[in-house]
């Protein structure tokens, strides 16, 4: 019986729905989302290629000429990169429209200017 | 095939199945359905058998007992049929790719039109890998053709 | 000084520090390690793992230690952006008198009660949620470990003086990491306040939650062990039956049955530990504030207040009415005793490291680097003039002065020595605080300037460049030159010191 009144009083009010991808609302507060890496800070330790549970960060070079390479279809956004940084050279964004035709094209990567 | 494909563009069909995976995706996928997601705007419905369906939506890293089953699934599904891959899992196998009972990613076993990386991803990812399918069709070069 | 660094830090660190003896176990490495392979344990630092199995390329336990060579140009970066700057005192904004108004503090801490006062205000109003101070071990009172304070009570028993060895920067990163403190003040002798400085410098994650960094004025640290066998051997005395040691113009050590011992600085000083003897940072230059006893006066503490935290957090103390002021210009004789106890540090250093050098001993990288410059310092200082660093506005004494007037300029500006112009404006000599202090209390009336200024001057002409200048500063030994006409040399057109030419080595670096 609460079924069919629930039912009715819906009636009057309006939809709920969020008409994506036309309408976009904001991500939680502390959204794990892509992570993105700032060179100016990154050291070159490898901390969190060796601490990222599904290999998705490779690093290509030693040290302070190190440049980083993230696998955005293995990676799991747990977020255990970003807190293992001693320096907080890695930002979780809010990006999580990842959806791609290639697997190739979901990489990225990250180099150092010189 | 202009009624066909004008069929499957406004109202594409979707098979979902697990291939091992931890259900999280397939949480999200449930929940693209509910009425603050309502995939169901675009005309897509959820079958139960994959004679009815147009799109394979698969989660979980494809585990070795479940390999033949998933083609088999594949094969009874009509032409033309599209495969889109949700979650890390699906993708690539995500943690579990060294496993010793898990192929890692569903393009070891069929040809993948769209990928959805996300650990679960959001209903709104997942919404936009379909609407980047449906895009893929209308173009007419999805490869998903058996 | 490397030119060349391992891949791992810490194979650089045990090499030039700690075999050589150069720890000081503050912690620093302690705290920053990402893999935790480093923990002061009995005293001693240990490597608990191997932390190449972990990464293959860390630089992090060489670059914070605070007796290595990096980043030291960056910590500068956190305290010049003060106003002032001499050499007795590093960069400032402020310096002044001041005591907590409970007597109670006053008592505890023996001297002017100023740092417990401050912090205990600053956790009752939630500018701080915890402080890293150091309390006094049960069964030697002498013997400190670090404090962490989070409610104002746990304050009162943290202890004014650290003269031997205490881990407060290992403190540091366990209220982080264990606590979860987000606001910390901390509390520690010049090389701490150094090693946490470099953390921030290097942008550590831990640093985020550093709030304030207090500065002990420090003179040493003793080693334990030296100094015990030293008190048992020459004065009979065991560690734990002393109360605490008091540092005036002697060492006071007060024993817990009632009797003072008084040893004098240059008969101690040959067990303080290894490191304090070459450091010649007396007054914490790189803390927020800098707090020190403002001997002779028993109740008071000199307060060094350098930038914009430590002004705000001092200010609030004095208008809740917790702390209370006094201008150093009342008191010349506690200016003048503080700026001689620091002028002592510096020399012991220098000697101490002239002589190492002399018979192949090592040195600590920090001090090699104060000492030299780096390829592109000496670069930028070629490309500057003399006319482009100096600072034009001159203080200038009179022949006729007493030494009683030039103390009492000493104490107003704080700068150390003031070139002598005549009645004509012309420029006859220079007197510094050196020759201030060798003037005895009684004859400071009587003497004239024209009686101790020197005569014969190092100067500089307005068009050499700012290299040649250094390089007459450290060739003479001065601490500051005149800039004069080349056209007439009498004609003084501005000032150098060797703290400008630190400033300006800044100048590509401003944060």
């Amino acid at each position: 019986m609460s079924i069919i009144l629930e039912a009715i009083r819906q009636i009057f009010k309006s939809p709920i729905t969020l008409k994506y991808p036309f309408e976009k609302t904001d991500v939680p507060k502390d959204f794990r989302g892509r992570p993105v890496w700032n060179m100016q800070k990154c050291v070159g330790c490898g901390l969190c290629s060796r601490v990222c549970p599904s290999g998705a960060i490779e690093m290509i070079g030693k040290g302070l000429k190190a440049e980083i390479k993230h696998y955005v279809d293995r990676c799991i956004f747990c977020g255990q990169c970003s807190e293992s940084c001693p320096r907080n050279a890695i930002t979780m964004t809010d990006e999580f429209e990842h959806a791609g035709y290639d697997r190739e094209k979901m990489i990225y990567e990250y180099r150092r200017e010189s | 095939m202009g009624l066909l494909r004008w069929a499957q563009i406004r109202s594409p069909w979707i098979i979902h199945f697990n291939t091992g995976g931890c259900n999280g995706c397939d949480i999200e996928v449930v929940a693209a359905f509910t009425p603050r997601f309502d995939v169901e705007r675009f005309g897509i419905l959820l079958k139960g058998s994959p004679r009815h369906a147009d799109i394979l939506a698969v989660t979980g890293p494809v585990t070795l007992q479940v390999r033949d089953r998933l083609v088999r699934i594949y094969e009874q599904m009509p032409e033309p049929k599209y495969v889109l891959a949700i979650g890390a899992c699906a993708c690539s196998g995500a943690p579990f790719k060294d496993c010793y009972n898990v192929l890692g990613g569903v393009d070891e076993v069929l040809p993948v039109d769209v990928y959805v990386p996300g650990c679960p991803p959001k209903p709104e990812a997942i919404i936009d890998g379909v609407v980047k399918l449906i895009q893929k069709i209308k173009r007419g070069d999805a490869n998903g053709r058996g | 000084m490397k030119t060349s660094r391992d891949l791992i830090a810490y194979n650089d660190l045990k090499k030039m520090i700690i075999e050589p003896g150069f720890c000081n176990l503050c912690g620093a490495c302690e705290a920053a390690c990402p893999v935790h392979a480093l923990k002061i344990e009995d005293r001693s630092l240990k490597y608990t793992h191997d932390c190449t199995n972990f990464m293959e390329f860390c630089p992090i336990c060489y670059d914070i230690c605070p007796f290595t060579e990096a980043l030291l140009l960056e910590t500068l970066g956190f305290v010049s952006g003060a106003p002032n700057r001499t050499e007795s005192i590093g960069y400032y904004r402020k310096i002044i008198l001041a005591q907590a108004v409970d007597e109670r503090m006053r008592e505890i801490s023996h001297s002017g009660g100023v740092i417990t006062a401050l912090l205990m205000h600053a956790i009752k109003t939630g500018f701080i949620d915890g402080a890293i101070t150091s309390e006094s071990e049960k069964e030697t009172p002498i013997r400190i470990k670090p404090l962490l304070s989070l409610v104002p009570d746990d304050l009162l028993s943290a202890v004014d003086y650290e003269y031997f060895p205490s881990s407060v920067a290992k403190a540091f990163g366990r209220a982080v990491h264990e606590y979860g403190k987000t606001k910390i003040a901390f509390v520690g002798t010049p090389c701490h306040v150094r090693a946490i400085r470099k953390l921030e410098a290097w942008e550590h994650k831990i640093m985020n939650s550093l709030k304030i960094v207090i500065g002990l004025i420090c003179l040493w640290s003793f080693s334990f062990p030296k100094l015990t066998k030293y008190l048992k051997e020459a004065y009979n005395i065991d560690a734990s039956d002393i109360l605490r040691i008091d540092l005036d113009k002697k060492y006071d050590v007060s024993m817990k049955d009632g009797r003072i011992i008084s040893i004098s600085i240059p008969e101690i000083e040959a067990h303080t530990l290894s490191v304090c003897k070459m450091c010649e940072d007396f007054t914490s230059e790189l803390a927020d504030i800098s707090v020190g006893g403002a001997h002779p006066l028993k109740d008071w503490s000199i307060v060094i207040i350098r930038t914009e935290v430590g002004e705000e957090i001092f200010e609030d103390a004095v208008k809740a009415n917790v702390i209370r002021t006094r201008k150093i210009e009342e008191r010349p004789d506690v200016y003048a005793h503080f700026v001689e106890m620091g002028l002592l540090k510096k020399r012991y250093a220098a000697e101490e490291i002239e002589r190492r050098k002399r018979c192949g001993e090592p040195v600590p990288p920090v001090y090699i680097r104060m000492l030299e410059l780096l390829p592109r310092e000496i670069s930028l200082l070629s490309s500057l003039r003399a006319e482009h660093i100096m600072t034009r506005e001159i203080i200038a004494v009179r022949p006729e002065y007493t030494v009683e007037d030039v103390l009492t300029l000493m104490t107003k500006h704080h700068h150390m020595g003031y070139p002598v112009l005549n009645e004509r404006d012309e420029l006859v000599g220079i007197v510094t605080f050196d020759d201030v202090s060798k003037v005895p209390a009684s004859k400071r009336k009587e003497t004239l300037v024209k009686d101790i200024a020197h005569k014969r001057l190092v100067t500089a002409y307005p068009n050499e460049s700012a290299m040649a200048v250094y390089e007459k500063m450290s060739e003479h030994k001065i601490g500051r030159i005149l800039v004069v006409d080349r056209r007439n040399p009498k004609k003084l057109l501005g000032i150098i010191t060797k703290t400008d030419i630190m400033h300006v080595l800044r100048w590509p670096m401003r944060r």
